[in-house]
Order: structure tokens, then sequence, then C-alpha cells
């Protein structure tokens, strides 16, 4: 591990014809988040964590790939985990989405104990998935339906021909899973469930 | 973020009966979808990040700006600043500090979204900018000469700013002979690298402090954050003494206040 100065790489950077850094970071935190002043005060917050960096924030370069690079994958996790504890507050929850759409998944299931545990455990996951599906848009559902049935793992380019789409249309539609997977995590943890 | 209000969703049963998508399926797709998109955005051109972020309403420039002011408010590691090619060039102490991030999180509150840490935000009051451009610090204490700019701090502002060219800038200075000449020169550098300079009067019944200052308005947009930042870099660069931001009033531009020295 290599003690470099996170300030330096992200200002050379900046300074650079083309900064590696700005517009990738910021394209992954528009794609977890609902608008983009949110994606930018994400971003905002896992620069400041890095530059603090404090606990696991700091970054250290472990010499594969150029420091660039390093930065940029070390920012995405920091970035992550800045949503996760921003979700886990029950403030940010209301404002994030609105009130409407991010209620907390709500409990159908029976009373604990009235079924086995597998039984439950099934259920558990029965409601995620449902919960998850009700929440994207019929694009999104339809790339998991063909997920879902194929008996290989399709790479991206290989589902855009099955579907008919561009290989970015995969993506986004991929983003979407990721972002309506992680809000319904996110409500069980700040109900006390499992969530991780 | 797109949101769909169909079904589509599994139907409810006992274990064995399957949804029409299992949890599994969407967990092994969204962890799929984590892992290769670290991979998936280095790889992709300028060009794709743009019509990408385009998207999304998100301008070219954007993304800079906001990595920009975020480097400006950040806390200036000791131990690491040492490292700085430009702290160790530098013959002169950090000049001013500009205290960006305490309005920014003014601002911040009332969306009451993300809380910067409690220590990020006190060691952030102060950002000490290092600067490498040399010369007699501009403003500098209470030295009786006049403000002037030396040809090389000139040109160290106008390509400094060059990349926020097109920005508005209103240019608020004292009544006061030294205060105006030197408001002349950086009016001058400031058109120099595009921005658009408006000068004002003071109100009347006010009397512009003592130094340069920078404002900006509480509710001000990323790019204007994000010019204001660097126009704070840039001048601390080229050694002139200047602080703020300053709370400017609602709807004013970002503006720069010469006062007396």
């Amino acid at each position: 591990m290599i003690e470099l100065d996170p300030r330096e790489v992200l200002r050379k950077d900046a300074q650079s014809k083309d900064p590696v850094i700005p517009k990738r970071l910021l394209k992954f935190c528009r794609s977890r988040t609902s608008d983009t002043q949110q994606a930018k005060d994400m971003m905002s917050e896992a620069v400041a964590r890095t530059l603090a960096g404090e606990g696991w924030h700091r970054w250290r370069y472990d010499g594969v790939g150029s420091e660039t690079e390093s930065l940029l994958m070390h920012l995405f996790n920091v970035a992550r985990d800045v949503l996760k504890k921003e979700r886990e507050s029950a403030q940010a929850w209301r404002e994030v989405r609105g009130k409407e759409k991010d209620a907390p998944v709500q409990d159908v299931t029976a009373t604990p104990g009235e079924k086995p545990v597998e039984w439950a455990a099934h259920e558990d996951d029965m409601r995620r998935a449902e919960t998850v599906m009700d929440r994207l848009d019929e694009e999104a559902r339809q790339m998991l339906r063909v997920e879902s049935e194929s008996e290989k793992k399709l790479d991206a380019k290989a589902l855009a021909e099955k579907l008919g789409w561009s290989v970015k249309q995969v993506y986004r539609a991929r983003e979407r899973v990721v972002y309506h997977r992680d809000l319904v995590l996110a409500a069980e943890r700040k109900r006390g469930g499992p969530g991780d | 973020m797109t949101e769909g209000s169909g079904t589509g969703g599994g139907e409810r049963g006992k274990p064995g009966e399957k949804p029409a998508v299992t949890w599994g399926t969407i967990e092994r797709v969204a962890d799929e979808a984590e892992r290769d998109e670290g991979k998936r955005l280095l790889a992709m051109s300028d060009e794709e990040l743009d019509e990408d972020l385009a998207e999304d309403g998100i301008e070219p420039g954007e993304a800079l700006d906001v990595m920009k002011a975020a480097l400006a408010k950040a806390p200036r590691e000791g131990a690491q600043a040492g490292a700085s090619p430009d702290a160790s060039a530098s013959p002169e102490p950090p000049t001013k500090v500009v205290s960006l991030v305490v309005e920014r999180e003014k601002r911040r509150r009332p969306r009451a979204w993300i809380a910067i840490t409690a220590s990020a935000a006190a060691a952030a009051v102060a950002v000490a900018i290092g600067g490498g451009g040399g010369g007699a610090l501009v403003g500098h204490g209470d030295t009786g000469q006049a403000r002037t700019l030396t040809p090389a701090q000139r040109a160290e502002i106008v390509a400094g700013l060059a990349s926020h060219r097109g920005q508005a800038l209103r240019l608020v200075c004292a009544p006061d002979v030294e205060a105006d000449r030197f408001c002349v020169q950086l009016a001058s550098a400031l058109t120099e690298a595009g921005w658009s300079v408006e000068r004002a009067a003071p109100a009347a019944d006010s009397e512009v402090a003592s130094g340069v200052a920078i404002a900006v308005e509480r509710d001000a947009n990323d790019g204007s954050w994000g010019a204001a930042a660097e126009l704070g870099v840039v001048l601390a660069r080229a050694r002139v003494e200047v602080s703020g931001p300053e709370q400017a009033p609602p709807g004013a531009p970002l503006t720069l206040r010469v006062g007396p020295r």
C-alpha cells in the first residue's frame, strides 16, 4: 500500500485535459439517486469523506492500475456507504422519494410464529421480489423476466440482443434494479429486518 | 429514475411455488450490475459520459464544478499537504482562508439530505489554499502600498478562471482611488478570462468593508458555487488576499467585493 494524498490526485485529474473522475463519479451517484441534486450532494460527500480520511474512508493506493482509477474505485465504495447511511435515516428517507413511494414495505405476512421458519423466509423473499417488481418500470421487469427464464448467465450484449435493445438500455435497466433493490433492503433495515 | 405501476411481480404462494421473478434473480442481477459498473464507467469515453449525463439533465461541466467545489471546501491535511508539489514550491505561507464549506453547509441544511460529518465540517471551517505563484501577497497586512497585480499574477488569474468562461460576476468597488484602481485591474483580468463582469456601485447608505471578499447567494446553483470556489482558489494562488464567501442577497449573482486596503 502506498500513501498518496488524494487531494493531489483529484486536483491533478481535475486540471487535466480529460479528467477521469468527476463525470464517472457523478454518473455513478446519479444512477443511485432520484435526482441530480442528490447525486451532486452524494458525490461531494464521498469526496469530503475520502479527503477527511477517517477509518476505511482513507484511500491507500494498492499499486494496481493507475492512481486515478484506484481512487475512483475507492470513491465509488465511499459513495455507496454515503447512500446507505443516508437511507438509514428516517428523515432523509422521506426526502429522497416522497412519502408515498418510500413508505416502508408493508408487512403482509402472517404473524411471526404462525408458520414454519423456512416458509416465513420464503414469504419474505416473495414479498421483496414483488415490491421491487411493483416499483420497476415495464422495461426493467421484462429484462428480469428474461434473466429469470434464461438457463445460462447472459451478459449485457446477449441480453440486449435477446430483448432487441441497445446495450445501454440494458445497463440503464440494471441500474434501476439496483436502485429499487437497495430501497427495499433499506426499508427492511429501517424496520429492523435483515436487510443486509 | 423510472417508476412503474404495474404488477409483474411474483404471485404469493407457498414454498415451492415460484413467482415470475424471484428475489434471487433480482439479487443476482443487481450484484452483477454493481460489480461491472466500475469497469464499465472506466471504459466509457468522454462523449459517452456526456451523452449519459445529458439524459439525466446534467451539463458537461457540472461534474467538474462539483469536484472543484468539494476540493475547495475540504480540509487540507497537514501530513499530506507537504507532499503537494504546489505547497513545496511555494516560498510563502498559505494565504487567507476561503470558508466555502460553512455557507455550503448552511445552504444544505434545509434539505437535510446528507449531514456533513461533524469532524469534517469542523476541520473544514478554514480551508488554507497553498499557492505556487510566488511574489508579493497582494493586500496582506497594512503595508501602505497600493494593491496591484503583476503581469504574472494577472496571467495566473486569466488562465485559472478560463474554465468558467461566461460566468456572471458583480464587482462592487469601494469609492476609493486605490480600491478603484485595483478593481479595474481585477475586472480586466476576469474579463480576459471570459467572465461577464458587471461593475456595481455600493449601496449609497453602506460602506464597503476592507479587503477583497467573495459573496454567493445561499441557494445559488452548483455552477456558481463551483465558480466561487475556483475564484477563491485562483486569487489565493495568485497571491491576492481574499476571504469569503459572504452571503449575497437573494437573486444576486456571484459577487466580488473590493474594499479599501
